[in-house]
């Protein structure tokens, strides 16, 4: 399109000094901070704050409560999202109304939501009546490594809706004539679900998981409504972790908490990256 | 040509340079009455302009009237006493007397005179009637103020007269009077309590009362007119500047402030240059033609509540309210070269407001923004930014912040003022410890308190207890706890006060026992645990107290939530006070606070809450601020300043010994005297006579503001005084969103619905976590 590449500058130079000023140099003067004491000298230490942080209690213990709730709460919202997604599909036009409602739950402010749900969970709430009617026993929900279930239960419901929406549009992006086209052809539901429907998906799928993902590792306001800056164990999260070393004052463990765990994510997004990109050679017919 | 022209250019810009910089900035202190000696003995009740001079009056011991005129000493008059007269009542019971009493309201200045606004009330039997509205003027002369007749006419008091009771009346207050277009107008509030203006025409003396629904305050305006203040009470509750035009009664709303911005002190018009000046958050701010939504910071206001304020001639301002009268220049241009030095009060520290007078005094080329109050988690976050907008900061010790800052060395060094390091090399050693770092002087103390079990030891010699009987241990306190009731029995002491229940009890001992666990694992000896065998086993041991034989009932609860715990029993004098101050105590009844250790073999400890100040490190006037500290320093209370040094040791009579001392012997050679005339009542003078010896040797024994004894006592426990550094509940607190399950915890506790162990597994989990986290 541009002769020359003189030319595109003065166009992709307000979005670089924008990349440039709010990313690349606060990530680069993070990873500088990372280094140093963090005392008012501020002096250079090397690696010594990875060593110390990596070797943390607490940061081992909001990392791995972090990857567990992560591994739970993002695969589990991928698939129902799916799910549900497909239903709605398949009942359009009927479905508009779901559809809509789906995405309410995104919509409301998380601690208007919580109040709600403290008061399902509660000792004498609704879950637990239901429980007892059921010939169950009650279960104190908001202590101990039960309070998982009802911030999972919570984050579910939360950002269902959005991932629905977004399968939604992948899912009704692709053209019917294909499916009449394959029907005539005598392919049938497996064969057109395989060679159709998830080719044409798993972009949509892979962006899905991501935000799923991103989400996830994101789980801190609710706990923290919850519990507090120090809740129950099985709820400190590595977003705690951090959140405390700053009121410590404490930025240079901030910041190589937050590189250890970008690391670890790009790691993590590398792999769902070659994962996608076998899924689809897979789906095409490749190897 | 060219030469001459760079040498004129030259000259004319060190000029001006040399001008700005040696323009003095026309700030001026005329009076601040602080409480630094422990005591208020006056008060300013009102400022006003004379011909040649601001006039200060202030009440207190001697009523006073001071007139500060430029380049003179201030100069004093006395008052005249209030006239009171006593009259036999003819018509009355026989040796009956009708009283009046005049009474000065307040003072003004019209037409160039000074006035005084009188009323009287008198008292005939049971009846007291009041009237009003007497004008007198006053002469300035021999060093006293004489008030004396003049034209204006008496004012009709009608309104000013409350009726609070069949025959009984008083006179209303009238505040903020001012004198406007031939009208003296004042504040007040009607029988409902609503707020109204009193006006008085001065030539006819005729009265008005106008409600003023929601007004704050009112100020001198122009002509005709007055400036005002209105709340208009919302989400967003806003602040109404207002001027009133008294002939129409109408007004006219000049702007507004959102009282989320601060709450405005003052106001006062600069009708000639159009611009409205507003005292609000420890700055006078000037909002030129009257664009009140972009007012500009033009100097500092050190007056920390609410400010009356006057535009003097020559465009100063002058701001007074009870505590303190001063002249600001508002006009930046004549203030030449100044600096601003930003204080950060979070501890509301008096010592510091105060010293705002002494420091523009001292330095000519200073500003002080002193701003109270504020989240204390602001200050990492200016940390962070290198901010150096704020040059001082207080906090308490044992926050979590100033912990964070302290061990970050995110503490200007004080070391290289002279003067402060003097101070700190004078204090006693617990408090050294806990202010230097590395041998640097890192902050200051701006106050201390701390509280233990008391007792008083002249009730247990009376109960026929001895030193050696008491207990040194808090297992040993808990068994004669357990005594006490049997040793009260049948006195008139009781083991507590009266009103002393049991969920009080409780958590007051919760709190001593933790915060002296604290300092003890503070020391580092001990693993940093609370559910350990120690604490839970005097915990559970306060459990099984007999709260019955203590007399601790348990408290009574109002149908709206309020406690009633005391529930009428007849008082009886304490032994033991639960909320006993363990710094020097100022006053003779106090308790003496029991050295209690937490088992055999160790010392006891004393935990004292000490709050700080302390410099930026990034403040752009580390030196001055240094200063200002110094100063503050000098303004510390009497009490603080003789718990902080070592040298300390000159006891301080309190400040109405002298007088009351004068007056008692004059009235005792009096009824001497009276006894060698009056041989017919000598059973009567000789009772007087013993009566006034007994009250000189009384006063002279107890009269004290710092005793003798309690300097000695305090320097002996000294050494049990320990510093509360990082408090882990402050911490808790902070940390957990307002600190709910902490309070919890602990109020179940007092309430005996939480056990000690449930308590202490509960605390430990997250100090735990908080200290596995590190720092």
């Amino acid at each position: 399109m541009y002769k020359k590449f003189r030319q595109a500058w003065p166009f992709l130079l307000p979005g670089l000094a924008g990349l440039l000023l709010f990313y690349f140099i606060p990530f680069v003067g993070g990873v500088w901070y990372s280094l140093t004491d963090g005392s008012f000298e501020n002096k250079f230490v090397g690696l010594q704050n990875y060593t110390t942080v990596w070797q943390n209690q607490m940061f081992q213990l909001g990392l791995r409560n972090t990857m567990e709730l992560s591994l739970i709460c993002a695969p589990a919202l991928f698939l129902l999202s799916f799910l549900l997604a497909a239903v709605l599909h398949r009942i359009r036009p009927a479905g508009a109304f779901f559809r809509s409602s789906v995405l309410m739950p995104y919509l409301m402010p998380s601690s208007a939501v919580l109040i709600i749900w403290l008061l399902w969970f509660d000792y004498g709430g609704p879950v637990n009546r239901l429980l007892t009617v059921l010939g169950g026993q009650r279960v104190d929900w908001l202590m101990g490594a039960e309070l998982r279930l009802p911030v999972i239960l919570l984050f579910l419901w939360k950002n269902l809706g959005f991932c629905v929406i977004v399968f939604l549009s992948a899912l009704q992006a692709i053209p019917d004539v294909l499916y009449e086209y394959a029907t005539l052809e005598g392919a049938g539901f497996r064969k057109q679900t395989f060679a159709i429907t998830l080719p044409l998906v798993v972009p949509s799928a892979f962006l899905v998981l991501i935000l799923s993902f991103v989400s996830a590792f994101r789980i801190f306001k609710e706990v923290f409504f919850i519990g507090g800056a120090y809740p129950e164990e099985p709820l400190y999260t590595l977003q705690n972790y951090m959140n405390n070393m700053y009121g410590k004052l404490n930025y240079q463990n901030v910041t190589t908490a937050a590189y250890i765990f970008a690391g670890m994510v790009f790691v993590l997004f590398g792999v769902l990256f070659l994962s996608q990109r076998q899924a689809l050679r897979r789906l095409n017919g490749g190897d | 040509m060219k030469k001459l022209i760079l040498w004129i250019l030259t000259a004319a810009l060190c000029l001006t340079a040399c001008a700005s910089a040696l323009a003095a900035a026309g700030d001026r202190t005329l009076v601040h009455l602080s409480t630094v000696d422990g005591y208020m003995n006056a008060y300013i009740s009102n400022v006003f302009l004379t011909e040649d001079g601001v006039a200060v009056y202030m009440n207190g011991m001697e009523s006073k009237l001071v007139v500060y005129r430029e380049g003179e000493e201030p100069a004093e008059y006395l008052m005249e006493e209030d006239e009171i007269t006593n009259v036999p009542d003819e018509d009355g019971e026989e040796g009956s007397f009708i009283s009046s009493y005049t009474q000065t309201l307040g003072w003004f200045t019209w037409q160039g005179n000074m006035y005084a606004v009188q009323y009287r009330s008198t008292s005939e039997g049971e009846n007291t009637t009041v009237e009003g509205g007497f004008v007198k003027k006053a002469r300035l002369e021999d060093g006293r103020v004489k008030l004396e007749d003049c034209d204006i006419p008496q004012l009709d008091w009608t309104y000013m007269i409350e009726e609070w009771g069949p025959g009984q009346q008083s006179s209303r207050g009238l505040n903020r009077m001012t004198v406007t277009g031939g009208m003296l107008v004042g504040s007040s509030w009607d029988n409902s309590g609503s707020n109204v203006l009193e006006v008085f025409d001065l030539s006819t003396g005729r009265a008005e009362e106008i409600p003023m629904q929601d007004m704050d305050s009112i100020f001198p305006g122009t002509e005709g007119t007055l400036l005002m203040t209105r709340y208009e009470w919302s989400e967003n509750p806003i602040e109404y500047i207002i001027r009133y035009d008294l002939a129409a009664q109408s007004e006219e709303i000049l702007g507004s402030v959102q009282l989320t911005d601060g709450q405005v002190q003052g106001i006062c018009l600069d009708e000639k240059n159009n611009t409205l000046y507003m005292a609000m958050n420890g700055e006078i701010r000037a909002a030129r033609n009257m664009d009140l939504e972009n007012t500009e910071a033009v100097t500092d206001c050190p007056l920390s509540y609410d400010a009356n304020m006057l535009l003097l001639e020559d465009g100063r301002i002058l701001l007074w309210n009870q505590n303190a009268a001063v002249i600001r220049n508002p006009d930046p241009a004549a203030r030449g070269e100044t600096f601003t030095l930003t204080v950060q009060d979070m501890v509301y520290s008096e010592n510091l407001s105060d010293a705002v007078y002494d420091f523009t005094d001292a330095r000519g080329d200073a500003t002080v923004v002193l701003k109270r109050g504020g989240l204390t988690s602001g200050i990492l976050q200016a940390m962070m930014n290198r901010d150096a907008e704020t040059d001082i900061y207080t906090l308490l010790y044992d926050s979590s912040e100033f912990d964070a800052l302290r061990k970050r060395g995110f503490l200007a060094d004080l070391s290289g003022n002279a003067a402060l390091s003097a101070a700190a090399d004078r204090m006693y050693p617990f408090l050294q410890d806990a202010l230097k770092q590395d041998g640097k002087l890192t902050a200051v103390p701006t106050g201390l308190s701390g509280s233990a079990i008391g007792i008083h030891h002249d009730v247990w010699k009376k109960l026929g207890g001895t030193e050696e009987e008491l207990p040194r241990t808090w297992d040993q306190f808990l068994d004669w706890l357990g005594t006490l009731p049997e040793k009260v029995d049948g006195t008139e002491y009781g083991v507590f006060d009266t009103w002393m229940d049991r969920e009080s009890f409780r958590s007051n001992m919760l709190n001593i026992l933790l915060n002296q666990y604290q300092s003890l694992l503070n020391e580092g000896e001990m693993d940093y645990a609370f559910n350990t065998p120690l604490l839970r086993g005097l915990l559970e041991r306060l459990d099984s107290l007999d709260y019955d034989a203590l007399k601790l009932a348990e408290p009574h609860y109002e149908e709206d939530g309020g406690m009633i715990s005391y529930d009428g029993e007849t008082y009886r004098e304490p032994l033991l006070d639960i909320y006993t101050d363990v710094t020097l105590e100022t006053w003779s009844g106090a308790a003496q606070p029991l050295l209690l250790s937490l088992e055999e073999g160790r010392e006891p400890i004393l935990p004292v809450r000490l709050s700080v100040a302390f410099v930026n490190p990034y403040s752009e006037h580390a030196e001055a601020a240094a200063e200002y500290l110094a100063l503050s320093m000098k303004n510390l209370r009497k009490n603080v300043v003789y718990s902080l040094y070592t040298d300390q040791k000159e006891p301080v009579r309190d400040p109405y010994f002298a007088e009351n001392q004068k007056q008692l012997t004059q009235w005792l050679e009096e009824a001497k005297a009276q006894l060698e005339k009056d041989e017919d009542n000598r059973a009567m003078w000789e009772e007087n006579i013993r009566m006034y010896e007994e009250n000189i040797a009384d006063n002279e024994k107890n009269s004290w503001m710092i005793r003798p004894e309690a300097i000695e006592a305090y320097e002996e426990r000294t050494r049990w005084l320990k510093i509360l550094s990082y408090d882990f509940a402050g911490a808790m607190t902070s940390a957990d969103n307002g600190g709910g399950d902490y309070y919890t915890m602990v109020w179940g506790y007092a309430q005996q619905q939480v056990s000690a162990q449930e308590l202490l597994s509960g605390i430990d989990k997250k100090v735990q976590m908080m200290r596995l986290e590190g720092n």
